[in-house]
């Protein structure tokens, strides 16, 4: 008697308790709207926010297409002083909840870049839903939000597009993909500068479609210049992020023509040295490389021939990563390198040397003696440089 | 055919005997026969009145003085050609008269050792114990002065052939199950284990229905203090009737109110027989094809007999597979509502979408949804359970096409929700053991969740955990093999290892642990 008394006590006690908790968090799937993407813009000191949400009402009827989803993303558009009073102030206009966690990228415009990120960033990783692994993307020269209303032509939104290019960025090579997380560490790290990848709405046939290209520089919180695809190459070389299958051009015999290597595997070493109290930096890129085209019949395939190609690639990448290091010393002024995080590192010493804020103006004068070796593995499937018959 | 154990069976009439009082006692209680027939047959008569199967038939037996016997049995339960050939004929033509040559001999003697040729003849002084003999069949014979009745095993009556067990079918293995006769049972168990350890030992149990009950164990294996116990507990049973071995279990089980079996039944001698040279010990209950086993740990669930048949790589995998399905069956509706209301973040965004499509006016919450199919589910099975097979096939046809289309494209159900009860259901059926709980179990969880999610979730597993873990069986620790640290312990839990490689038994459960006489192959 005693003993089912007690038993009904506990199970008495498990419903309670649970009840107690009131379906904490409780949301049914139907009434949230999934936010895929979002852009952040700037007016008259009125912050707009565009999302871009998954309808998986009009998706139904459009079903059986394609092998997609069959999605028809719903674009919203709302304003306020803040990010948060912004977002808050959509619920008005879509009727849902805006349901954050499924964001896939956040764009924002180069104006707002400009005036300062933190502003952006910090609700995103402030806030509960949004994850920190979201991607982050600079709109150069246009509106945020015309990238949300450009159109995928594969993909059923246009950030499923960018998320989707900035995951398998490595077989490109020529981007760098950031997330949101990592932005807010480059930023706050000593002696780095923040890049973001930048993406621009192109016409395409008839159409405006996405284009992610570049990488856009900050320092500190703000947007400072621009790099192309080619320079956010070397600027992966130089970061040490260079991944493997990535293409490089280089010349061979002929003034004309070209070689295309495909980069196998990289690995970049820096170390610090003062020369008349000046630091300089030396940088040795390791790359492993193997042909993937020859577009002249001519020879790179024979000891001299590949020795000859590795010669003069290697003068070339030397001289372009270079310049690239002269042009953002000189033009921005902001450490994407990661020279100062390196002393800060490696060389305390060093580091307490500079007065505290003063990297961006050492930085600068930094001298770099940039050292690249790239090997040669293979020539794909066909030994022998094409010939054309007699 | 059997010689029942009277000292148990005595001691257990006596017992019950006050208890059973009815308004008209008839029954003869205490009494012992006396020298005159008619007085004795007059006591039978009267207890076994409107009794329309007993048949008493006369017989005038060759012998001087003149005697009368009685020759009495119930129409059906006795073998006709043994009672006619060996008992009937016997007394109708011999010459029972005490011989010359050996002056000694009483007349008794002479029915018992001339007469009276069947296997088992036994001399009964009790009226009750004897009226009791012939209610299970034997053939009474009373004699003139003699103040006692003999007692002749003829038992014969119908029974169901030995047929492939339902419950617990195999691909490879012994294709015979128990049968409804208790002695059938038992000469299968011995067929399988010609050596003398093997003890029966039998009782009775029911004040009622004196129902036979069989306590089978291998002396030198099974441990004496669980087969005290086992006596112990069986010696409280106070029930009028036993027509399956669940009204014992009932009795003698450990927390009697749990969920989680403390007890196990099987239809298969094979299996009754593995256990008991793990020494466990196993109760056959007359009347019923199943089999008690015990103690019984949480781990049996997953054990099943075709493990040790099949080669043990593909039985290690199919144990493994028991497990996952145990988790399934439990939890999937509990973590689908947990994730769809709770924490939609955990979800694939494409997976999201589907799912939001699919819920896209369906009117009930997740929780609900899921309580809707689990009880639709039980109700289908229990409707196809019950019914003829025939109509069982139409039933479940119809309630899978109400249920899995109709149902969804009315938009009452989402359509993940059918896969999730369809997944939870025939998870179900892999661990057969346990229906019950497997149902309750996800109902439990589902309840958990439907309030706060993983968090409910992880409660519920954790207070299930407890509770499992705090079980008793016969002494044994519910977990005991799973919690184990003894390699030995584990080569028997979620994988089963080859034979040659389990050297020992069961740690605690046994007393003679080694398994294997010469581990000539034992160590890797």
């Amino acid at each position: 008697m005693k003993k089912s008394a007690c038993v009904l006590l506990v199970i008495w006690h498990l419903f309670v308790l649970w009840s107690m908790a009131g379906c904490w968090n409780f949301r049914e799937i139907r009434d949230l709207a999934v936010v895929i993407g979002a852009s952040f813009d700037k007016k008259d000191d009125q912050i707009y926010l565009t999302v871009e949400v998954l309808n998986p009402k009009g998706g139904e009827q459009d079903r059986g297409t394609s092998g997609s989803l069959g999605i028809k993303p719903q674009l919203f558009e709302g304003s306020g002083k803040t990010v948060f009073e912004a977002v808050r102030n959509m619920i008005s206009k879509v009727g849902r909840k805006l349901y954050w966690s499924h964001a896939r990228v956040f764009i924002v415009s180069e104006d707002v870049a400009k005036e300062g990120i933190i502003q952006i960033i910090d609700w995103i990783n402030r806030d509960a839903e949004v994850r920190p692994q979201t991607w982050i993307l600079v709109s150069k020269g246009q509106a945020a939000g015309d990238i949300l209303r450009t159109r995928s032509k594969l993909f059923d939104t246009v950030s499923m597009q960018i998320d989707t290019l900035l995951r398998s960025q490595g077989n490109s090579g020529k981007l760098l993909a950031v997330t949101v997380g990592d932005f807010m560490e480059e930023m706050q790290k000593p002696g780095v500068g923040a890049v973001a990848p930048t993406v621009e709405s192109m016409k395409d046939e008839r159409e405006q479609i996405p284009e992610v290209t570049g990488s856009a520089l900050f320092r500190e919180e703000r947007l400072v210049g621009f790099l192309n695809g080619e320079e956010t190459m070397y600027l992966l070389f130089l970061r040490n992020q260079m991944k493997k299958g990535t293409l490089i051009a280089a010349t061979a015999d002929h003034p004309k023509a070209n070689v295309s290597l495909e980069v196998f595997r990289s690995h970049t070493i820096k170390t610090v040295r003062l020369v008349d109290d000046r630091p300089v930096v030396d940088i040795w890129i390791d790359c492993l490389t193997g042909i993937a085209e020859i577009s002249k019949e001519n020879d790179v395939i024979s000891e001299r021939g590949s020795q000859k190609l590795t010669e003069r690639t290697n003068e070339r990448l030397q001289n372009k990563i270079t310049d690239t290091i002269k042009k953002v010393q000189k033009e921005y002024g902001t450490d994407v390198f990661g020279f100062g995080n390196l002393i800060y590192r490696e060389r305390p010493d060093i580091w307490g040397t500079i007065p505290k804020g003063g990297w961006s103006k050492v930085f600068p004068t930094v001298g770099t003696n940039v050292n690249v070796n790239i090997m040669l593995r293979g020539s794909a499937k066909l030994s022998e440089p094409t010939r054309v018959g007699e | 055919m059997t010689k029942t154990a009277p000292a148990g069976l005595r001691r257990n009439i006596r017992k019950s005997g006050p208890t059973s009082t009815t308004e008209k006692p008839t029954s003869a209680q205490g009494q012992k026969f006396n020298c005159s027939l008619g007085s004795n047959l007059k006591v039978i008569k009267k207890v076994l009145q409107n009794d329309g199967l007993v048949i008493y038939r006369k017989i005038r037996l060759a012998t001087t003085p003149l005697r009368h016997c009685y020759v009495i049995y119930v129409d059906g339960m006795v073998n006709g050609d043994l009672l006619n050939e060996n008992i009937l004929r016997h007394l109708l033509n011999y010459d029972v008269r005490v011989p010359a040559q050996v002056p000694k001999m009483s007349f008794s003697d002479v029915l018992m050792n001339r007469v009276l040729s069947t296997g088992s003849v036994q001399k009964d002084g009790s009226i009750d114990s004897a009226i009791q003999s012939l209610l299970y069949g034997n053939v009474l014979v009373l004699v003139d002065g003699i103040p006692y009745a003999f007692v002749i095993d003829a038992k014969g009556w119908e029974i169901r052939s030995i047929s492939d067990p339902e419950t617990e079918r195999v691909v490879r293995g012994p294709r015979e199950g128990f049968i409804e006769n208790i002695l059938t049972n038992l000469t299968m168990i011995r067929r399988k284990m010609i050596n003398p350890d093997l003890k029966m030992v039998f009782r009775e149990i029911g004040t009622r229905t004196r129902t036979k009950i069989c306590i089978v164990y291998v002396e030198g294996i099974a441990r004496p203090e669980i087969l005290e116990e086992v006596y112990r507990r069986l010696d409280k049973v106070q029930l009028d009737g036993v027509l399956e071995p669940e009204y014992i279990i009932e009795f003698i089980r450990d927390a009697p109110l749990s969920l989680f079996e403390t007890i196990g039944t099987t239809e298969r001698p094979d299996t009754a027989v593995g256990k008991l040279l793990e020494g466990r010990i196993v109760i056959m209950v007359d009347g019923s094809p199943f089999a008690i086993t015990l103690p019984y740990l949480f781990l049996e669930y997953f054990q099943a007999n075709k493990d040790y048949y099949d080669n043990f790589f593909y039985s290690s995998a199919n144990r493994l597979l028991r497990y996952i399905s145990f988790f399934l069956t439990t939890s999937t509706p509990a973590i689908y509502v947990s994730l769809v209301n709770f924490h939609q973040e955990m979800i694939p965004t494409r997976l999201l979408v589907s799912i939001a499509a699919a819920k896209e006016g369906v009117p009930f919450p997740a929780a609900i949804e899921a309580f809707i199919m689990l009880m639709a589910f039980q109700l289908l099975r229990e409707a196809g359970v019950r019914l003829p097979s025939p109509v069982g096939q139409a039933v479940s046809i119809v309630g899978a096409l109400i249920l899995g289309e109709a149902a969804v494209t009315a938009k009452i159900i989402s359509a993940p929700m059918v896969i999730v009860v369809a997944l939870t259901g025939i998870s179900g059926f892999i661990v057969p053991e346990m229906p019950g709980v497997s149902f309750f179990l996800s109902l439990f969880f589902l309840f958990a969740c439907s309030f706060i999610g993983f968090f409910g979730y992880i409660f519920a597993v954790i207070a299930v955990t407890i509770h499992i873990t705090s079980l008793r069986s016969f002494g044994m620790s519910y977990l005991s093999n799973l919690t184990s640290i003894h390699l030995q312990e584990l080569k028997d839990t979620a994988v089963r290892a080859p034979w040659w490689w389990m050297t020992y038994r069961p740690r605690l459960l046994s007393r003679d642990k080694r398994r294997l006489a010469d581990p000539g192959r034992t160590e890797l």
